[in-house]
């Protein structure tokens, strides 16, 4: 089977249709579940190995594929959390070791730090509704103008401007609002 | 200083495009002072790292898909009807599920190498298997003597504390392990369960998830958190849906599902952990039973006849879905435990700064809550709460049932059942950090903790840690259980660097 290394062609494998239809939305269930961006990356590796070598995906419909995807994902962030879950992303025992002996200050910091300081900015966008997170992810992680997104998902222009500039709106309140807000009481 | 109002009208339809152009172009520096600047770089930043992620992912996947595939690739496709009655279970497993090995990805370089060893390890394998066939024989002679009375006769040879009786690394995912009262360890990786014989570490028994024995399932591509009944006779293996096994033969006896919601022929249910009352009449489950509803609050404890599979009662209903609460039937039969944990709040703003752990203790005969409470807000260290590690409460009953042991955020608690009080506490972050297994051993003395970075003995008695056993580099303890007399404890070890490397199970004298 002929596969190119770029998920971006539509003339593919039926997997790489599927990972061009659901990888970004799978990713953006995933990444507030797990502790790191390398965690993301392996579950979502195992989740599509898994849909590669079952019929199940191609037999079902494109919303309920990706049900599915999350539902194998969900099983397994289980698996993962449930053994591997608080184990930090050390490569050896020196560093543990290293993390055992620093400032009990340090450790909810460096935590923040590995999780990025978006993780609740993730949460809210994981939560949106599929059709805000694809015009959320063409805007700016394809960097098309709301014309091109409104021609790929067969809408107005004018009905993606107004969806933009609405989820806009209430990502700004729920990221800057919380930080003005703790500005105006110092 | 913006007005609330502004939040609500900075982006304008009409011209959104140029605002995010505009704003995205504002330099780190001055982006505080801008409005709407400080949230465009945001979800530049979030895209700009998952389109990294997901051309990693691709490489690696169509990395791991030019491997020769070691199984049939073709499979028949699920009668959504009928289930999946014509299937050949082979197949089925190909296809459907997860074999342990087709989970690994290896590098480039590997490839050639792999292939050999491929070959090399198929003839190693079939050389095993015919030793072993030819050294059952007299090995089962010879255990019917002496070693067996070191597992489940009444004669206990003290196998000295650290000392490695033997070891299985036959698994490429270890996950759990359950030792029965009948010398017997159950062990599992994704999809899969081994029997093994806790003697010599020889397994004596496989069992694959199917279409076939769980029909209508949606094969969970997860680790089966299997439970020995307490006569050793049979197994209750979770799933989507539980399954009672006959260890003998490994036969589904019974099947239970927790709720009747179906998608797409298939049950969207999930049981997660499950115990056995102590007269093996009955299993205690934390389930859930609508996978595909996102709602957080969606776990439930039921309790259900384990030779009829009929539901007794359920116990409470929306628990956090947490992925490590944790289930536990008193020794005595009375009190069923369950302990959860829980993050988040306030889903927009407050996200994560929120952790809860809470432990319920029922009365299993008449299912009525006894006590509820969050161990964390008692400790007497006052111990900083890490809201964003995930969610876990581990408990454990004493044998005699009067104490409950309790461990969340490395904060290691015991609790007298009548009295409600707190026995004893401390902090473990630095000496067993990361705690995944609290397993309290059936003598009384010993609280097992397994962490990242090693698997810790605590004497309850002299409430002082023992016997440390350190885990390898890049390894990781997934699972610990008791011999039934004390004296060995069976542990499983994952390296979670090298994924070509395999899963050990080691047993070890605690004596």
């Amino acid at each position: 089977m002929h596969q190119s290394r770029h998920p971006v062609s539509t003339e593919e494998s039926p997997v790489a249709v599927l990972y061009q239809r659901h990888a970004h939305l799978l990713l953006a269930y995933i990444r507030p579940r797990v502790s790191s961006k390398e965690d993301a990356e392996d579950l979502l590796v195992e989740v599509f190995l898994i849909a590669m070598r079952s019929e199940v995906p191609l037999r079902l419909s494109e919303s309920e594929q990706l049900t599915w995807l999350r539902h194998v994902a969900h099983n397994k962030i289980i698996d993962r959390y449930r053994h591997i879950g608080r184990l930090p992303a050390f490569s050896s025992l020196d560093e543990v070791a290293e993390t055992l002996f620093a400032d009990d200050e340090l450790t909810p910091e460096s935590q923040a730090l590995r999780n990025g300081d978006y993780a609740q900015l993730r949460n809210y966008l994981a939560s949106l509704p599929q059709f805000h997170q694809e015009v959320l992810w063409l805007r700016f992680a394809k960097g098309l103008s709301t014309k091109e997104i409104a021609r790929r998902l067969a809408k107005s222009d004018n009905a993606i401007r107004m969806l933009l500039s609405r989820t806009l709106n209430r990502l700004r309140s729920l990221y800057e609002l919380h930080q003005e807000g703790e500005q105006t009481h110092e | 200083m913006n007005s609330h109002e502004d939040f609500n009208d900075l982006f304008l339809p009409e011209r959104i495009d140029e605002q995010i152009t505009y704003l995205a172009s504002i330099r780190d520096a001055q982006r505080k002072g801008i409005s709407g600047a400080p949230t465009v770089a945001a979800l530049q930043n979030i895209y700009k790292d998952d389109e990294g992620i997901l051309e990693r992912a691709w490489a690696r996947i169509i990395e791991a898909d030019s491997q020769p595939p070691r199984e049939t690739m073709t499979i028949v496709p699920i009668d959504q009807n009928q289930g999946a009655g014509t299937m050949q279970e082979s197949e089925i497993f190909a296809g459907g599920t997860i074999s342990p090995e087709r989970t690994r990805y290896g590098q480039p370089a590997k490839r050639i190498r792999h292939r050999v060893w491929s070959v090399l390890g198929l003839v190693a394998a079939v050389t095993i298997v015919l030793v072993n066939i030819f050294a059952w024989g007299s090995l089962r002679q010879t255990h019917q003597n002496a070693p067996n009375n070191k597992i489940s006769g009444n004669k206990v040879t003290p196998i000295p504390m650290g000392k490695q009786l033997c070891s299985f690394s036959g698994l490429a995912q270890g996950l759990y392990v359950s030792w029965s009262a009948q010398g017997k360890l159950a062990i599992s990786s994704p999809g899969d369960l081994e029997i093994i014989n806790a003697s010599n570490c020889v397994p004596i028994l496989t069992y694959r998830q199917t279409v076939e024995n769980a029909p209508h399932t949606m094969l969970t591509f997860r680790g089966l958190d299997a439970s020995w009944s307490p006569d050793g006779q049979r197994l209750v293996v979770a799933g989507a849906g539980a399954s009672i096994l006959d260890a003998k033969t490994g036969k589904v006896l019974l099947r239970y599902y927790p709720g009747n919601n179906m998608w797409y022929g298939v049950h969207s249910t999930e049981v997660y952990t499950s115990a056995w009352s102590p007269d093996g009449k009955y299993i205690a489950s934390i389930v859930d039973t609508d996978v595909y509803h996102l709602h957080a609050e969606r776990l439930s404890v039921q309790i259900w006849d384990a030779s009829s599979g009929k539901l007794i009662r359920t116990l409470v209903t929306g628990l956090w879905n947490g992925v490590y609460d944790t289930l536990a039937w008193s020794p005595d039969g009375r009190y069923i435990a369950v302990g959860e944990a829980r993050t988040g709040g306030d889903p927009f703003h407050q996200i994560n700064s929120i952790y809860a752990d809470t432990v319920y203790i029922w009365k299993a005969s008449s299912g009525q809550l006894v006590v509820r409470f969050n161990p964390l807000t008692i400790n007497s260290h006052q111990v900083k709460i890490d809201a964003h590690l995930p969610p876990n409460e581990q408990i454990a009953w004493s044998p005699d049932s009067k104490f409950l042991a309790t461990a969340s955020q490395d904060v290691v608690q015991g609790w007298d059942i009548m009295t409600g009080k707190e026995l004893y506490s401390f902090n473990a972050k630095r000496t067993v950090p990361g705690i995944t297994s609290l397993t309290w051993s059936p003598d009384g003395r010993y609280l097992a903790m397994a962490g990242y970075l090693n698997v810790r003995l605590w004497n309850v008695h002299t409430r002082k840690f023992g016997y440390t056993y350190v885990i390898g580099n890049n390894m990781i303890v997934t699972g610990v259980s008791w011999s039934p007399n004390s004296t060995m404890l069976a542990t499983m070890e994952q390296n979670v660097i090298d994924h070509n490397a395999s899963a050990t199970l080691r047993i070890w004298g605690t004596a």
